[in-house]
């Protein structure tokens, strides 16, 4: 999938998803040309100070020796500024992607593998950090920085450039002579250093099974031996993929080598300045370093290229809708036309064709066996789902063609299960929003439901009896500003007193109420939902 | 728990692997010092030939060169594969040290969140190889490398020596170290403002549709944003202090070839360094140097592994859920199970009290309560994972006290409620109940628990991999699987910890019948909250607040 991705092919689809990047490249290229220049600089004047000793020890060279110094400074002062340039540059994109992430967590029907979600968020936004910040540079740098040395090197001593040329460009070939084969097992290296992880990860986990079959102090006694196996084909694997680094390596000392005797030859002639030949010497190596750099940041921007093709593989299914009609302000009527919703693992046509109006302000319940689709017809209505067959009307306009956040301003829903995020009874009330410590206190009295706005919760509210964490649901539902409730279970867990309260507590909002529920609770009308060969029995 | 001795799993496995840590470090520091005396001799070459000597005289050193290129080239290699060999073979003890530190704790030692703990681990393992990879092996190298390069230089040129001694102390020791500090604290608040990230992303994910379907999605936004803002400053912290050091690093370098160059010339003027000698102590240094100099690059991230190893060093100190008496007793033939008033603490709380139970052979016992009232610490303490702490608790009619955990094990089989599927076989994932089980009978238990349907399609029946995502099981089928291992291992007394859940009311009936069927003669114990579970038990416990009701 995504791994499938080149580096330079996932920069191109990150500039169409942002074209901020744009800075991170520019940032690159800059900084890339100041280390070039101070380079060459650098190897120039001390060339020159050390070609001035040669000729004569007691040469003058306080000032050249204060030259370099300052530009020891200038290269401080870039190293300083290149970090935080670097990271604040960054900072766009990985918010943009953030929110992007959240946009499509937030997208209905997206809710299949929220865990991966998670992960993009995370990890991913951190690996195109990574890859922004760190190879993409390098990449700029291995391309432009040799080019460039090459140029001056050209001009000041052709010959040596010509053998640096050379060996840069015997490089691809070289790599394709050696790496035909390493290549290939490259792309595994990386995952088979991961085996012996991943096998560790396994037995770790599977620990409390293991030890039910009494197995676990074997499996644990014989780690070390399979630990040996599998670093014995690891590292088969490795001294190939290896090659492709010694290839690089030994082009670039063998390249220091030869500039070398080649110079040292025509200095003897005397056909040469020693100030040059010294230059020559000192960048040399230095077109090598930004290969090899990028070969190095390359693996460990494997996984990061893995995880950032994943990221934009999400944001580009990202689906858009083109509905704008704005949501009722008062309670609608709502009408079910020939409705089916598709319940998982059942075929939508076993369960039976809903039709039903509800007038504006109706409180109405749906019934029916559990399995029928009762709560993923409320969440087709809240607009989480969509419907397989039918349609809804919302005082006489189809759902689908209302603003999803406009009728999701006007929804208040309760799912069946809700987990209540928040650290304390306030934030589980308010969802973010500030009603003011005297509605919270009102909306729990309603319920009769006695808890402190401060008392701290823990994750899903546990602490609370089931009673009160639905209650507790009840109420922050009701407490949306909403002209439409979809209460699914609101009374489940509470006795026949509480269960009253709830619904006087509903019927007090006004709003058009849909209740999923299982028992008989005081309501205009009820809706029967059944499957047509239960029907028949 | 003071008299348990804090024992580093790093430092042992580095002592007990130490031949192919000293082969590593070697190889290091090898290719370090030809990679720095390539340019020394190098410059040297260079030098004496401006001198214009016979180019006959220059044979040694032109030899010289070209030995240490290609000596360098091969280097790199034997160092890649000899620090790689070395880390492999160090992992593979930190993971068996660390799994056998578990072992003991495993399943009723990690407290409620006992997976988070074991996830824990598994990061924390990947951490300590981190630290191992790219901080201890190649900063210790390049200092051995630095050192080394130094002593040349005192052979060389004497008087350049100790400036060029004094930078590569600052550069690789006293830079690095005072990074490493200066980090800590920002990469503690970058891993919280990640943790909070995190935190927002996870409610979103877990109650996405109910921000969204009550138009509260708003909230999840301002949070991120809030979010981020701390990640921001955090991350621009450590921005600044990366670049500092960075700077530090080059401003040094840069200022120490300055003094060299110029005692260089002290040295020329009198007379204690040849001529041709001249431009080696530069650029020895500069390229030794900026090997160096590498080191607090990788040390600004030394944190998060030392919080790692800290935390798989202190599995120690955690407290063991049950210990096998000296002297165990043998078992005889029965295995009932008898509980009199026995209660069970944890954490000084207690967790289950005054107990009492008789599961005679063909007893079908069913255990059901809210969740957290102590029903799987009632089948844990029956499996022999923990100790009794009150009453008598008895297997085959012997104290569970007065046996090991292995024996009492032999009898009594217990399917968590959530086994699990090792990456391996459908058949190994099998024969770890029984090692010696036939293909059939192994077919006969997963037939037995409905797993029929599952193993047709199933690309190579039993010999299919199982685990990750090609072919991931649902939860269901987990539980099924785990059952059958259970039935394959054919233990007397069988506890099932809520094995229906995820299967609807007639498979879940069936699965029941079929494992009663194959236990008649034995115990079955089913922990669950369905009620249509429990029809047919002979024996009903109600379990809440740590009380086990005895309905009959």
């Amino acid at each position: 999938m995504a791994r499938s991705d080149s580096p330079a092919a996932l920069l191109r689809r990150l500039w169409r998803v942002t074209p901020l990047v744009r800075g991170s490249l520019a940032v690159a290229v800059v900084l890339g040309i100041c280390n070039v220049l101070l380079t060459i600089g650098q190897a120039v004047v001390l060339a020159h100070i050390l070609g001035s000793l040669f000729a004569h020890s007691f040469a003058p060279i306080g000032r050249d020796l204060l030259v370099l110094a300052i530009l020891a400074g200038t290269r401080a002062l870039v190293s300083l500024a290149s970090e935080p340039l670097t990271s604040r540059l960054a900072r766009p994109v990985r918010h943009l992607l953030r929110v992007r992430t959240l946009d499509a967590m937030l997208q209905p029907g997206h809710h299949s593998a929220p865990d991966s979600f998670v992960q993009v968020g995370t990890r991913g936004v951190d690996a195109i950090e990574t890859y922004l910040a760190t190879y993409v540079p390098a990449l700029v740098l291995s391309v432009g920085a040799p080019m460039a040395l090459l140029t001056w090197m050209m001009y000041t001593d052709p010959w040596s450039a010509l053998i640096v040329a050379l060996t840069v460009a015997l490089l691809p070939i070289f790599m394709i002579l050696l790496g035909l084969e390493a290549k290939d097992r490259m792309d595994h290296s990386w995952a088979q250093q991961q085996v012996l992880a991943n096998y560790f990860g396994d037995v770790v986990r599977g620990m409390a099974t293991l030890k039910a079959h009494n197995r676990s102090l074997i499996v644990t006694e014989t780690l070390g031996d399979v630990g040996d196996e599998l670093r014995c084909s690891t590292m088969k694997t490795l001294r190939v993929a290896f090659l492709s680094g010694f290839s690089l390596e030994l082009l670039s000392s063998l390249a220091t080598a030869l500039v070398a005797l080649v110079l040292g030859i025509r200095l003897i002639d005397g056909d040469m300045r020693l100030t040059t030949a010294l230059a020559v010497l000192l960048v040399t190596p230095e077109v090598y370093v930004p290969l090899r750099r990028a070969s190095a940041r390359f693996h460990a921007s494997t996984d990061a290229v893995g995880a950032a093709g994943a990221i934009l593989d999400l944001l580009d299914t990202a689906p858009v809708t083109d509905a704008s009609a704005p949501a009722p302000a008062a309670p609608p009527q709502l009408e079910l036309r020939n409705v089916r919703v598709s319940v998982e693992g059942r075929d939508h046509h076993a369960l039976l064709a809903l039709n039903a109006m509800i007038e504006p302000g109706m409180v109405v319940a749906l019934e029916g066996p559990s399995g029928v689709g009762k709560s993923t017809l409320l969440r087709v209505l809240a607009g989480l789902e969509d419907l397989a067959q039918g349609e809804v009307l919302v005082d006489g306009t189809p759902l689908t063609s209302i603003a999803p956040a406009s009728w999701h301003a006007a929804c208040a829903w309760l799912a069946q299960d809700p987990l209540l995020p928040g650290a304390t009874v306030r934030d589980v009330l308010s969802m973010g929003e500030d009603f003011g410590d005297d509605r919270l206190r009102e909306a729990l009295d309603d319920l009769d439901l006695d808890l402190d706005l401060n008392l701290s919760l823990g994750e899903g509210a546990e602490g609370l009896s089931a009673g009160q964490r639905r209650r507790l649901a009840v109420a922050r539902t009701l407490l949306r500003p909403a002209t439409v409730l979809l209460l699914d279970e609101p009374t489940a867990h509470l006795d026949d007193l509480n269960a009253a309260k709830v619904m006087r507590a509903v019927r007090r909002r006004g709003a058009t109420t849909i209740v999923a529920t299982h028992r008989q609770l005081d309501v205009d009308i009820a809706f029967m939902m059944s499957a047509p060969e239960r029907f028949g029995v | 728990m003071s008299e348990v001795r804090q024992r580093s799993v790093l430092r042992e496995s580095l002592v007990l692997e130490r031949r192919s840590v000293v082969i590593a470090l070697f190889a290091s520091a090898a290719v370090s010092i030809m990679t720095v005396a390539l340019a020394g001799s190098a410059a040297w070459l260079i030098v004496r030939s401006a001198q214009r000597p016979a180019l006959l005289s220059l044979t040694f050193l032109m030899g010289l060169v070209q030995l240490l290129a290609l000596g360098k080239a091969a280097g790199r290699y034997g160092e890649r594969v000899s620090t790689h060999q070395a880390a492999l073979r160090i992992m593979a003890r930190v993971r068996a040290m660390t799994a056998s530190r578990l072992e003991p704790l495993v399943p009723a030692g990690l407290g409620a969140r006992s997976a988070d703990v074991v996830e824990t681990v598994i990061g924390d393992v990947d951490k300590v190889q981190e630290l191992l990879v790219s901080v201890a092996g190649p900063v210790s190298a390049n200092l051995i490398a630095g050192f080394s390069a130094v002593a040349v230089a005192l052979f060389v040129a004497p008087a350049t020596a100790l400036v060029f001694a004094l930078g590569t102390v600052l550069v690789g020791i006293v830079i690095p170290l005072a990074a490493a500090r200066a980090g800590t604290r920002p990469e503690m608040e970058l891993s919280d403002a990640r943790a909070r990230l995190r935190h927002v992303l996870d409610d979103a994910s877990r109650s996405g549709d109910e921000y969204v379907a009550n138009g509260a999605s708003i909230a999840l936004y301002r949070r991120l944003e809030n979010a981020e803002v701390a990640y921001d400053r955090a991350a621009r912290q450590v921005a600044h202090r990366a670049g500092l050091f960075g700077a530090l690093n080059v401003l040094t370098i840069g200022l120490t070839i300055v003094a060299i160059v110029a005692s260089t010339q002290g040295a020329l003027e009198n007379h204690r360094i040849a001529v041709s000698l001249l431009a080696v102590p530069a650029l020895l240094a500069l390229s030794s140097l900026e090997l160096v100099s590498a080191s607090s690059a990788s040390l600004l991230s030394i944190q998060s592994g030392r919080g790692a190893l800290s935390r798989l060093n202190a599995l120690v100190a955690r407290p063991w859920p049950m210990r096998d008496p000296a002297n165990p007793d043998v078992l005889g033939s029965s295995s009932d199970v008898t509980l009199s008033d026995v209660s069970v603490w944890r954490n000084d709380q207690p967790v289950l009290t005054k107990v009492d139970a008789t599961w005679n052979a063909g007893a079908v016992v069913a255990i059901s309560g809210p969740s957290g009232s102590g029903k799987t610490t009632l089948a844990h303490l029956v499996a022999r994972f923990i100790e009794p702490h009150g009453g008598a608790a008895t297997l085959g009619g012997i104290d569970l006290q007065r046996l090991d955990g292995a024996q009492a094990r032999t009898r009594v089989g217990y399917v968590d409620d959530d086994p699990h599927v090792f990456a391996t076989t459908l058949a190994a994932n099998m024969r770890l109940a029984c090692p010696a089980a036939t293909d059939d009978e192994i077919l006969q238990a997963l037939l037995a628990v409905g797993l029929g349907p599952l193993l047709s399609t199933l690309p190579h029946a039993l010999d299919t991999q199982l685990g990750g995502a090609v072919t991931g099981l649902s939860g269901g089928e987990r539980r099924r699987l785990g059952v059958a291992r259970a039935l394959l291992a054919k233990r007397p007394v069988l506890v099932l910890d809520e094995p229906t859940e995820g299967l609807d009311e007639s498979e879940a009936r069936l699965l029941l019948s079929e494992v009663r069927r194959h236990q008649s003669d034995g115990i079955v114990v089913v922990i669950s909250h369905q009620e249509q579970d429990h029809l047919g038990a002979t024996t009903h416990h109600f379990v809440n607040g740590g009380r086990a009701l005895t309905l009959g």
